[in-house]
């Protein structure tokens, strides 16, 4: 037989433990929260090395390289395997050059080679985000191919430790 | 009676959570869109430009402009300036073999070398990277982290406080004459190349 609660209200919902969990979630989600920090976003396949570098990425163009393809803003541009040996990706080098005459216009006559210098707050920055474990060779092909179009400075995208 | 009563009803009404509830639940929503659960950081690089109106090489005498070859079996540092005469910058060269730790070099020495040359030339700050076609990505990061900045110390909150070497890092390809090898046609060795 059920035994009925005196004054026949039915049982409260017991909040606190909740409370307490969505407390800690709620100071761990704050402490991690940074407004600053550019939301890159990164190519499915690829694992950055990790570094001790610092400076924050700025909003601009994405080139990633995978172990196998080349992609801009997560779009497949060039695969890999068909510029063995290469100098050079045209693909990349079009592609990139649509993006920078769209947005920085046509490339100057001459460029700065101080890579530290960020005045120019409209300068052609790309970011590039590879594998850990791709080589050299690559990418300075992929460096080559984003100088012909117009591209001279570079933000290696890394893991910060 | 009564008193006794009326104090059991007041001692057993809860605090009414659920507007803090409610709260919750729009704030983690939100915090979670924004929260950074890995942070970027980047390392700024740049090519070699030709440019007529510049010279690579330093045109004061108080700075020096390192050369880093990385080579399969050794890296080799060397100095260039205009305003230093050949002698001194022949004593900041240096050659560390490339073993199998994470920069594949011993990372500590070539830190302790590039900390000599910046104290002896405060106002350095270029470095020329050449490594070979084949050296891995992690392996130049390593390598770069050791030569861009180095731990000067801590700071009040006893957080590391970090101190410019070279940040400046431009890239460059090793030539070798060897003519077998299809991306090195004939060329002079270990020199920079100049971008288009």
């Amino acid at each position: 037989m059920k035994r009925r609660r005196p004054g026949g209200k039915a049982p409260a919902l017991m909040l606190t433990s909740l409370l307490d969990m969505f407390t800690i979630i709620l100071i761990f989600l704050i402490v991690s929260f940074e407004a600053d920090d550019e939301k890159l976003e990164l190519a499915p396949g690829i694992e950055l090395p990790e570094s001790s570098a610092r400076i924050p990425l700025k909003p601009t163009v994405n080139v990633a390289i995978t172990s196998d393809q080349i992609l801009i803003e997560n779009e497949t541009i060039a695969d890999l395997s068909r510029y063995v040996g290469q100098e050079e990706i045209p693909e990349l080098s079009a592609a990139l050059k649509k993006i920078h005459d769209a947005r920085y216009g046509q490339p100057p006559a001459t460029t700065a080679n101080d890579s530290a210098d960020e005045s120019a707050a409209d300068e052609a920055i790309l970011v590039v985000q590879s594998d850990k474990q791709i080589d050299y060779r690559t990418l300075y092909m992929v460096l080559r191919s984003a100088a012909q179009a117009g591209f001279f400075k570079y933000r290696l995208a890394m893991l910060k430790v | 009676m009564f008193d006794r009563y009326h104090r059991t009803v007041e001692e057993t009404q809860d605090l009414d959570l659920l507007p803090v509830m409610n709260l919750f639940m729009v704030l983690i929503p939100f915090l979670l869109m924004g929260a950074a659960f890995f942070h970027i950081g980047a390392i700024p690089v740049s090519l070699p430009n030709h440019t007529p109106s510049e010279s690579d090489t330093p045109t004061t005498d108080t700075t020096v402009t390192l050369n880093m070859t990385i080579d399969t079996d050794k890296l080799a540092l060397s100095a260039s300036s205009s305003g230093v005469d050949p002698d001194t910058l022949e004593t900041l060269g240096l050659e560390l073999p490339m073993g199998a730790s994470a920069g594949g070099v011993d990372l500590k020495k070539l830190q302790a070398h590039l900390r000599r040359v910046k104290a002896g030339y405060p106002k350095s700050d270029t470095v020329i990277v050449l490594p070979h076609a084949d050296l891995n990505y992690a392996q130049l990061v390593a390598i770069l982290d050791a030569s861009r900045e180095f731990e000067a110390g801590r700071d009040d909150k006893g957080d590391p406080r970090y101190a410019p070497l070279f940040p400046k890092v431009v890239f460059s390809r090793l030539l070798k004459e060897d003519t077998a090898s299809p991306e090195a046609p004939a060329a002079a060795a270990a020199l920079p190349e100049a971008s288009p």
